[in-house]
């Protein structure tokens, strides 16, 4: 039998990388990337040990699960992303998916929580480089440039549903937005930005 | 016959642009507006009016022009732009400029000599009128109402321009450019706030822009210097060319910034910019619009305001005229007169007041006056306005001397550009000393300011301390602190020595106002005067907005930016009360025209809406499908091998999935996973059927109800786990449903411990179908498939093709089938392995048009094609899938309603047309009777389904009828808009396999 292949929804997207120093800006895909939808009461202390737990979530910021808009490291590389009162998202390394999922699940086994492995619902579009926040703002009404490293925030380009995350800037020093969109409107999206650069 | 001034000017004399007005070659230079090149070029005549097609000049030099509205661009290449104001836009290269009016030119209408006589006919209210007398009449009219006020001619070509939008959140927002907006932004320069100024003309300066050297009473560098120093603020954005359009609840504004020439072919990337900008505080410093004054003959081209007068001769170097006279009511022309003096015109003043103390200035200048002098009417002669100067006599005049003169520029006050102000539902107040409305209080959700002229302060000294002070306190009011340097920018007023203006409706001519030749005209745009005013009064128009629809004051591209308050005050004089007791019209966004291209950004061709495709879809476009549009998807609907054509693609699919196997990508199915230990509990209330009795590894057929009872949607809900459920619905409905659900979660069962999340995209899901389905299958998956280990309506988890997969037991086509769920990422791969698989057994793709066909032949119903929102599970032959069992559920209540019991409802039935090789055309009405000449029947249903059935060989159809289910056998016939009435017999829905044997096999 033919060995698995995988394919991304931005495949045959047209790369974009131009302009220098602080013009500089490009856009590239990041898939697979593992992402697991955790769904809980954040009161529920349980519900929020099982997970920091299962996790090992930093605890700069204190004790707790990252409130909305927030996020937190975990192990492996791994961000929690708080997505709404009762409900987080994990990045995590598509290798450590799995492993991941099955030690969150047995970590919940008993409490009111839901996980679910979305991994391939959406696709994310990393955009390194200062003119990103202008680019954003030419669709998303969220001041992006606003974000704090680690913030994030539900919002929309235009008419695609969208997930931006700051992250730390890049080794040189250059803005980082990372930001997801649900596979079938990558293209969309990524036709939207090119546009807008 | 130029009037360029030699020197003097923002103009560029050294860098010439050449353009076309009405075909005729012209040159401006850098620096020009449109108007101000015509002006150069001694244009006179730019357009005729919208009703009485009389010729019409540039009256003014700003945003409020309601003559020079043109048409710029050339239709073949799609630049034409319509209603092109010529006193804001920049003149550039190449420009062809056209009058949108006036046939067969502007300076010789036919329709003025054809229409004069008709003027009387043409009265205000004048559709109203006609509305009234005849539908004919109006209908004869209107053919030619439309051909006469033509204002611009569509283009013919795509808009070659691109668009864009951007979102931008700023502390403070300062509207206008002029001297109050700058010095407040000034103010706020290398502060913690950021402060975006916007300026609808190409330089920042506003008034100052036009000043004659000497008249200010501000130090000569001031503005320079204050350029220089926003400049060099980082916190400090300016926008030049940017015009805010609309002010929105919760200080939301809408601008529009110009980045392109009009009309002209360009280099661009982008032609204009929509911004939408939400700010903490607003400081509006809009400016004024000066206020002609209202005499007979007042639209006689070279009529103008004497702002413009000034406007052209020192900000573009043109001199309107050689000899003009001024006709004013307050102090604000002198500077005007005494540049237009300078720069060599004989100068003349006509003051409405009698007792004034003029400045020094204006003797020095040896400049006539004449005292508690009007214009009593003004009338073409040659390229001149042949004057009638008299005194006013109380109601009357008496005249006293005849001139003309090139130019007749009037003044009547200034007016407070309160546009912005009222959009954010700011109050007015009716100040008499500006005898204009003034804004008062600001509404609490929209916190903003207005200073300086917009304001009514007259001077610029003052405008500057009002500026400076609104930026103190918005600074303030956004947490952030000002430095007291920059904030100390007033500068201390002048003595003021200025005369009080004195108002006047409308100057007495010698002929009653309405008689004569000479019209008062109150609004050039739209042709209305005094006279059309008083009879919208005296016909008992008299709100303020009656009167401004009875005669369309204040309608068009110009808004009434010129005559609104004039208009105002002539109707409080007919009601003998004062404008404040008469109120102003709402003022609504646009404040100009805005493009359609700009409101749509981007957002157009491919990006007009988003196209979704599946992760199979590489596949689909190399093997030739043809797409329907579901939704927003982009789904294949058939698959065409060769020269085939819908009909014989389709029928070969489903020829395929009836005798050997068929795959069809269902991936957009939606899907929801739903987790919680009250899961069971949930669905038995969502759906009408018992979910809690499911098994683990087992699917039920699912139907969801409104509270109304009527059918909501249909799916297949698979029990994962004891706590575990994955259900799908029909693609169109995924995101109400998934709506649905978390809002019942979230409003009325909030006790139930349940979370629902969308799955829809993360699996790729292969219908693969046929009698050689589970032969493909199998050599694919470790998943046992056997009818007794893996029967009908039942789900695995497993590998397909070495990937981690969900395979589902179910069939929407009657065949055996199985619907294979792999992460999306695997779709492309799995399917295309599928493929290689089936090849053996003649694998067939198919689409949504065969996956109809094949579900229309079994009477399986799509919610929203065989059912619409009145109808009911029984309706549609689904009444078995209502739980008797359970004591509650979504719509049970409303199902026990006697019209729901009666007879004669709606109900579902199968059709077979008389001849099998008709297809029914769905939405065809049915009767009993054939409709003829002299009989049309009562309808008693419809076809919602019809085909063409390869398994049947013949056409077949689906319906809704009264009393369907009893009515099997019976004839009917389906009646639609061409064709004869089609005969067709009523039968059972299912047609084809009614046992489900094959299914189950």
């Amino acid at each position: 039998m033919a060995k698995p292949r995988t394919t991304s929804p931005l495949a045959d997207a047209p790369a974009v990388q131009s302009g220098t120093g602080a013009a500089a800006f490009q856009m590239s895909e990041i898939f697979p990337l593992g992402r697991l939808l955790i769904r809980g009461q954040a009161e529920d202390a349980t519900f929020a040990a099982a997970v920091q737990n299962a996790l090992a979530l930093s605890n700069e910021a204190g004790e707790g699960l990252p409130a909305t808009n927030q996020s937190r490291a975990g192990k492996n590389g791994s961000i929690l992303l708080g997505l709404g009162p009762n409900e987080w998202m994990l990045w995590i390394d598509d290798a450590h998916t799995a492993a991941t999922h099955a030690a969150l699940s047995s970590a919940l086994a008993g409490t009111h929580a839901a996980l679910v492995d979305v991994s391939d619902y959406y696709t994310t579009i990393r955009m390194v480089g200062a003119p990103a926040t202008e680019i954003l703002a030419g669709g998303c009404p969220f001041p992006c440039g606003n974000l704090s490293v680690g913030g994030c925030v539900q919002t929309h380009y235009e008419h695609a549903n969208i997930l931006v995350y700051r992250a730390a800037d890049n080794k040189a020093g250059q803005l980082v937005f990372d930001v997801q969109v649900r596979w079938s409107f990558a293209a969309y999206l990524h036709h939207h930005i090119r546009l807008a650069y | 016959m130029s009037r360029r001034t030699p020197t003097g000017g923002r103009v560029h004399r050294d860098r010439p642009l050449s353009f076309t007005f009405n075909n005729q070659p012209m040159q401006g230079c850098e620096g020009d507006t449109i108007a101000s090149a015509l002006l150069a070029n001694g244009v006179r005549v730019v357009a005729r009016s919208f009703k009485y097609h009389r010729p019409r000049g540039v009256f003014t030099a700003g945003v409020e022009e309601p003559n020079a509205v043109f048409a710029v661009g050339t239709a073949a290449d799609g630049t034409l732009t319509p209603n092109v104001r010529a006193t804001t836009t920049p003149l550039a290269e190449g420009m062809v400029v056209r009058s949108q009016s006036g046939f067969p030119s502007v300076n010789f209408d036919l329709s003025a000599y054809l229409l004069s006589p008709l003027a009387a006919a043409l009265p205000a209210g004048f559709y109203y009128k006609t509305f009234l007398w005849s539908q004919k009449f109006w209908q004869w009219c209107e053919k030619y109402i439309r051909r006469a006020a033509s204002r611009a001619p569509p283009p013919t070509a795509p808009d070659p321009d691109a668009y864009a939008h951007r979102h931008h959140h700023c502390d403070i927002l300062i509207v206008g450019g002029g001297c109050a907006g700058l010095a407040a932004a000034a103010a706020l320069a290398n502060t913690e706030a950021k402060v975006v100024v916007t300026e609808m003309s190409n330089e920042f300066g506003g008034q100052l822009l036009s000043e004659p050297a000497g008249a200010s009473a501000l130090p000569p560098q001031w503005l320079a210097d204050t350029l220089e120093k926003l400049a060099a603020a980082s916190n400090i954005t300016l926008l030049a060319n940017t015009t805010i359009q609309g002010y929105h609840d919760y200080n939301y504004l809408i601008g529009t910034e110009r980045l392109a020439p009009v009309g002209v072919a360009h280099s661009e990337p982008v032609a204009e910019r929509l911004w939408k900008i939400r700010a903490k505080r607003v400081i509006i410093t809009t400016g004024a619009i000066e206020r002609p004054l209202v005499f007979a003959g007042n639209d006689t081209p070279g009529v103008m305001l004497a702002s413009a007068v000034q406007t052209y001769l020192t900000r573009y170097g043109v001199l309107a005229g050689r000899k003009i006279l001024f006709f004013i009511n307050n102090d604000s022309a002198y500077a005007a007169a005494v540049a237009a003096k300078r720069a060599g015109a004989e100068v003349e003043i006509a003051d409405l007041r009698e007792a004034v103390d003029y400045p020094a200035l204006l003797a020095n200048e040896k400049i006539k006056i004449h005292r508690g002098a009007v214009v009593a009417s003004a009338r073409p002669l040659g390229r001149q306005v042949a004057v009638q100067l008299a005194r006013l006599r109380g109601e009357t005049i008496e005249r006293f001397a005849s001139h003309a003169y090139d130019i007749v520029a009037t003044s009547g006050g200034w007016t407070p550009t309160v546009h912005l102000f009222s959009q954010a539902r700011g109050r007015l107040q009716w100040c008499a000393d500006a005898g204009a409305f003034k804004p008062a209080e600001a509404a609490g959700i929209n916190p903003c300011a207005v200073a300086g002229a917009a304001n009514g302060q007259m001077h610029a000294s003052a405008c500057i301390r009002e500026g400076s002070e609104a930026a103190v306190a918005a600074a303030r009011a956004c947490g952030t602190k000002v430095n007291e340097a920059d904030a100390a920018m007033a500068i201390a007023p002048p003595a003021l020595d200025a005369s009080p203006p004195q108002y006047l409706a409308w100057v007495p001519a010698i002929h009653p106002v309405g008689r004569g030749a000479g019209k008062h005209f109150v609004d050039l745009f739209n042709d209305v005067t005094v006279a059309d005013i008083l009879l919208a009064a005296r016909e008992g128009y008299q709100s303020v907005e009656h009167m401004k629809r009875y005669t369309a004051a204040g309608f068009g591209t110009e808004q009434g930016k010129t005559g609104n308050i004039n208009a105002l005050v002539v109707l409080a004089r007919a009601l003998s009360t004062t404008p404040d007791a008469v109120g102003y019209t709402t003022y609504r966004p646009q404040y100009t025209p805005v493009s359609y291209g700009v409101v749509a950004g981007a957002n157009r061709r491919a990006l007009f809406a988003q196209e979704r495709t599946t992760p199979m879809d590489a596949w689909h476009r190399q093997h030739n499908a043809v797409y329907e549009d579901v939704g927003d998807w982009k789904r294949p609907r058939y698959f065409p091998t060769g020269a085939e054509d819908m009909d014989a693609a389709v029928w070969r699919e489903c020829k395929a999935a009836r005798t050997a196997v068929a795959a069809m990508d269902a991936s957009t199915l939606g899907k929801i996973d739903v987790q919680g230990a009250d899961a069971a509990e949930f669905l038995d209330r969502v759906y009408t059927n018992m979910m809690s009795t499911l098994k683990v590894g087992r699917c039920r057929y699912g139907l969801m109800l409104r509270e109304t009872g009527m059918v909501f949607d249909d799916g297949v809900v698979a029990r994962l786990g004891e706590n575990h459920f994955h259900l799908t619905t029909s693609t169109g409905h995924a995101a109400a449903v998934m709506n649905w659900l978390e809002e019942l979660l979230q409003t009325e069962w909030q006790d139930l411990r349940v979370f629902c999340n969308s799955v829809t995209e993360q699996w790729a899901v292969v219908a693969l179908a046929g009698p050689k389905a589970r032969e493909v299958l199998a050599g694919l998956t470790d998943v046992s498939l056997g009818a007794d280990a893996f029967p009908f309506m039942s789900v695995a988890s497993g590998q397909v093709c070495g990937v981690p997969a969900r395979i589902f037991r179910v069939s929407f086509s009657g065949e055996v089938a199985f619907e294979i769920n792999v992460p999306a990422r695997y779709g492309l791969f799995v399917w295309e392995q599928i493929f290689a698989r089936g090849a053996a057994h003649g694998i067939t793709p198919y689409g949504t048009e065969s996956m109809h066909v094949l579900r229309a032949e079994k009477g399986f119903i799509i919610v929203g094609q065989d059912s619409d929102g009145t109808m009911i599970p029984d309706d549609v032959g689904l009444a078995w899938m209502v739980s008797k069992k359970k004591t509650d559920f979504i719509g049970m209540r409303s199902l026990a309603r006697p019209d729901m019991l009666r007879d004669g409802r709606m109900q579902l039935v199968g059709l077979l047309p008389a001849d099998p090789k008709t297809v029914i055309p769905e939405g065809a009405q049915l009767a009993c009777q054939p409709q003829t000449k002299t009989m049309t029947p009562t309808p008693e249903g419809f076809v919602t389904s019809s085909y063409m059935s390869p398994t049947l060989q013949r056409s077949m159809a689906l319906a809704v009828v009264q009393d369907g289910r009893r009515r099997h056998g019976e004839s009917v016939y389906a009646h639609f808009v061409n064709g004869a009435p089609i005969p067709a017999s009523i039968c059972n829905p299912v047609f084809y396999d009614a046992e489900g044997e094959r299914l189950h096999g």
